[in-house]
């Protein structure tokens, strides 16, 4: 019994210093510059400990079981929607965010979070055509265009060379995209066109995949992908490092595009909204946010970002859009069950290959 | 020819029909005979009803009688048994013997019995080869074996026997004596020529020992002085072993039905040993 | 008295601890999973609340849509069929594999036992993610396949993100599972049998068939089961190594967990999964026991 007391109060005071001056981020793989984090420690005289998921679906699922201890999470828009939704978050104190104010105000104040009672614009990235410049240079197929993707005509001279996002909501988008629908229409007709658009240029595609497509792209098995932006950036930057005689560049298909911001949020369960608070108001400098940039090409909402950032990746359309690129992107919205389910109906259809 | 092996070797998988269906099914027989012959071999072990019964749920002898049984169903015209009652306890063992010697009656072929049992090879012959390193040392009838061994290892092989080793010193017309080492001169009968000065050993069986408190009757050739050392009662015999003077240990055994015998030596005793001289085995070295 | 009490109280401490785990990590998790399939999905994901209004909010929505919906019968037919073929190749692999470990020396087997584990102490993941590597277009495999292909005059077929991919990496995954209990079972074997089969007139062929292979049932089962079950459940390497209709049935549910976030009909499948697997299972069983006749066989085939 006594080994027992002892025992329980090891794991108290092991409980109790792990609360201490920690701040738990649960974050996309590879989201975050080293260098930002270790500047972050200093300043807060704090430690920051990572967790790291793959999609915004193993993030709400987590939550959804119930998941705790987490201080920031930084969801994609929708994601954050349905966060909300379910009462996952905790409102922030935009007093303690002094530098919200470098944010472009065109992502703030968005539909998915009015007036950002919960969220702050961290980074973004768009669903995009990404192409091994000399195959398909070579094969003098377009790539400002979904048609690329979907339409035979062009898919077949690149059979077994291509893939797409394995994720519903993506591929859907790209398709109604290219459709002339809104990539967030729910017209289930519509739906059903997307469906008879993907079966039809799928024997083509090699596989639906979302994580080895920047490996694949880089050795140069694979030609063409549906992909986001930042990977699409670290597929080249692979292939420049490994020596390849080819690029990996950004297609902007001209019918519009996904795009995807990922917001900064506090967990409602936040062990330490005060760290979490720091944490943003940190992220949000331009020196920081720039940083991440730097490191993964990803797009930047922080105006005072801009002169931090490397040129080459300033110039780069599928990161910084023009005005004419930035009024075709989207953002995907959150689904209601309903729709949900038959998302997915017709996406078990589409793979079962009937 | 087949075998039946030391652990029946039966299939654990498939039932007695089964099993003695294997070698039938194996030599391509018409599937329309087999139940007939299947049957026909249960009947000759005495298994009939027994057929759909599986390996485990059978006694040690019937498990023996299956593998006969599978070994039979072909008619092969000869059956090698490899110590096939070696795993069964005593009694048992004498009745399977008894029940082998029938079946062989019955099935009229040829049985090979390796065993290395002398007492179950003299039960259950007709004639005997006893192996000695790979070498056949003789093929006889048991008796003939056991009687007259045509060497010294079969003679010690099937049963006990004393091995008296000497030197010939007269030979006469079938008569010969030997002068035996720490006994003395030992008269034995035989129809071999030999002559004096060869080697020769004479093979004693035991129970062909009298053994008498004082110098008896002369009746016998061979007489003896000598102490008993060990004796073993074992019920209807009784095992003694005698020292002579000159130091030559032999063994002697005494039916405990004799007549009349009311004594029993204790170790210490002085007895006389004697023999006639057609109850040792004369053999050329 | 006290004797008897400190029996009781000893069976429990055995029976006690096992019993507590199957309940905590096998009994709850299914009555949760169980429940979870009559409730609604929750707007934001998860489950709706179960107390609506003063009323329960149980239902069959989820198994409607299962049977009614004939594409999910068709997915799970298509991945019964890979876990079939999975468990095929696993086992003409494994069956000379185990039977070459069982037949060798104490020393060998050792080695050749270890060798068939030695997977086991890299990550499952690394090892699916070698085999993009190993069936990538420029490696030597596809070269050599496709090489061949060209002399014969046919156009090059893709290895990596195909069903043949998927089916290759099943088969490596699960393999050790098949030897492991094949081996156990053989390596039992009474050499007299095939002595005395020989004796009879048997053949290699028929002392295989007739002897060596229907003792060998009981393994041969466990090691099915064994394959058969994850198999048939999997979804990691469809989503990695399969090509665009390589899905199957572990993917849907995870899909429902995770994009679709309709946690009511996941479990339903999953379910469904279960009690596909347990029934197979149960079959499988049954039919040992039909074609051994008793469940002692093996040990008998000892004596």
């Amino acid at each position: 019994m006594k080994r027992f007391v002892s025992l329980l109060a090891l794991a108290v005071i092991a409980l109790t210093a792990n609360a201490k001056d920690q701040l738990h981020l649960y974050n996309w793989n590879n989201y975050i510059a080293p260098e930002t984090v270790k500047r972050f420690e200093e300043q807060c005289k704090c430690e920051v400990v990572q967790t790291y998921y793959s999609d915004n679906e193993e993030l709400l699922a987590k939550l959804a079981a119930g998941a705790k201890g987490y201080d920031v999470l930084v969801p994609t828009s929708n994601a954050v929607q349905a966060l909300i939704k379910g009462g996952q978050l905790k409102p922030i104190d935009k007093s303690q965010l002094p530098n919200l104010k470098n944010i472009d105000p065109a992502y703030l104040n968005t539909p998915f979070d009015p007036d950002n009672k919960y969220s702050v614009p961290y980074a973004m990235s768009l669903t995009v055509i990404g192409y091994n410049d000399q195959k398909i240079k070579e094969l003098g197929l377009p790539t400002d265009t979904w048609a690329v993707v979907f339409d035979p005509k062009y898919v077949e001279k690149i059979k077994g060379r291509v893939t797409v996002l394995d994720s519903s909501s993506e591929l859907f988008a790209a398709a109604l995209k290219h459709l002339g629908y809104s990539s967030t229409d729910v017209e289930e007709a519509h739906w059903k066109q997307a469906v008879d658009l993907i079966k039809k240029a799928k024997p083509f595609w090699a596989a639906f995949n979302a994580s080895s497509y920047i490996k694949e792209l880089t050795v140069g098995n694979i030609w063409l992908v549906h992909g986001y932006s930042n990977d699409i950036f670290q597929a080249n930057l692979d292939a420049q490092a490994a020596g390849r005689p080819f690029h990996i560049l950004h297609g902007l298909p001209k019918e519009g595009a996904v795009l995807a911001v990922d917001n900064m949020v506090i967990h409602k369960d936040a062990p330490r909204p005060d760290l979490a608070h720091k944490f943003m108001n940190f992220m949000l400098e331009g020196r920081n946010s720039a940083e991440l940039t730097n490191l993964i090409g990803s797009g930047n909402p922080n105006k005072e970002a801009i002169k931090y950032i490397k040129p080459e990746i300033l110039k780069n359309l599928a990161i910084f859009p023009d005005k004419a690129m930035t009024s075709k992107l989207e953002q995907l919205k959150d689904m209601t069950p309903a729709q949900r389910r038959l998302r997915n109906r017709m996406w078990t259809e589409i793979k079962a290959g009937r | 020819m087949r075998t039946v092996f030391q652990s029946y070797a039966l299939f654990p998988h498939m039932t007695v029909e089964g099993n003695i269906a294997f070698p039938l099914q194996m030599a391509k027989t018409p599937a329309a005979e087999i139940p007939g012959k299947v049957e026909e071999a249960l009947a000759d072990v005495r298994l009939l009803g027994f057929g759909k019964r599986y390996p485990h749920e059978l006694s040690g002898g019937q498990k023996q009688r299956v593998a006969i049984g599978r070994a039979l169903v072909t008619h092969p015209t000869m059956l090698l048994l490899d110590e096939p009652l070696a795993a069964l306890d005593a009694k048992l063992r004498e009745e399977m013997q008894i029940e082998l010697i029938n079946l062989q009656k019955e099935v009229g072929i040829t049985f090979v019995y390796v065993t290395h049992d002398h007492t179950e090879a003299l039960a259950l012959s007709h004639r005997i080869a006893v192996m000695n390193k790979g070498r056949v040392e003789q093929v006889d009838q048991p008796s003939k074996l056991y009687n007259f061994p045509s060497t010294r290892f079969v003679a010690d092989f099937i049963g006990t026997c004393n091995l008296l080793d000497g030197v010939v010193i007269a030979a006469e017309s079938g008569t010969v004596t030997i002068e035996v080492e720490g006994l003395g001169p030992v008269r034995a009968t035989t129809m071999l020529r030999t002559a004096a000065g060869a080697r020769a050993t004479i093979a004693l069986r035991p129970e062909k020992i009298r053994i008498e408190p004082t110098a008896a009757d002369a009746v016998c050739e061979n007489r003896f002085q000598g102490t008993i050392t060990d004796f073993l009662y074992l019920g209807d015999v009784t095992v003694y072993r005698v020292s002579t003077p000159g130091g030559k240990k032999l063994e002697a055994l005494l039916a405990n039905s004799e007549a009349g015998r009311t004594e029993f030596f204790e170790s210490g005793n002085t007895v006389t040993m004697s023999w006639p001289a057609d109850a040792g085995h004369f053999l050329d070295s | 008295m006290a004797a008897r009490s400190d029996g009781r109280l000893g069976k429990w401490l055995v029976i006690g601890p096992p019993l507590a785990y199957l309940l905590v990590f096998f009994a709850a998790p299914a009555l949760i999973m169980a429940l979870a399939s009559f409730r609604t999905p929750g707007e934001f994901g998860g489950l709706s609340p179960l107390l609506e209004n003063g009323k329960i909010d149980l239902n069959l929505d989820s198994y409607a849509r299962f049977f009614t919906d004939s594409i999910y019968a068709q997915i799970f037919l298509k991945s019964v069929w890979y876990a079939l073929l999975t468990t095929l190749f696993c086992l003409l692999l494994a069956y000379p594999l185990a039977t070459l470990i069982a037949k060798s020396g104490k020393r060998h087997r050792d080695l050749l036992l270890l060798l068939v584990i030695l997977p086991f102490w890299s990550n499952f993941l690394i090892r699916v993610y070698a085999w993009m590597i190993i069936l990538g277009p420029n490696a030597a495999l596809a070269r050599m396949v496709n090489g061949v292909l060209a002399w014969v005059g046919h156009e090059p077929v893709p290895l990596l993100f195909s069903s043949f991919a998927v089916l290759i990496c099943l088969v490596y995954v699960h393999l050790p599972f098949m030897v492991l209990p094949l081996y156990a079972n053989l390596e039992k074997h009474d050499q007299a049998l095939l002595d005395a089969a020989q004796d009879l007139g048997a053949n290699a062929w028929q002392r295989f068939w007739r002897i060596t292979f229907p003792l060998s049932l009981p393994g041969v089962y466990a090691g099915a089961a064994l394959v058969f079950i994850p198999a048939l459940g999997i979804f990691a390497i469809p989503d990695i190594l399969g090509g665009p209709e390589d899905s199957l049935i572990g993917n849907v549910i995870k899909q429902q967990f995770l994009e679709t976030r309709d946690w009511p009909f996941g479990s339903v499948l999953s379910i469904v999964l279960t009690v596909a697997a347990l029934a197979i299972a149960g079959f499988a069983a049954w039919v040992a026991r039909g074609s051994l006749g008793t469940p002692s066989s093996a040990g008998e085939a000892r004596a």
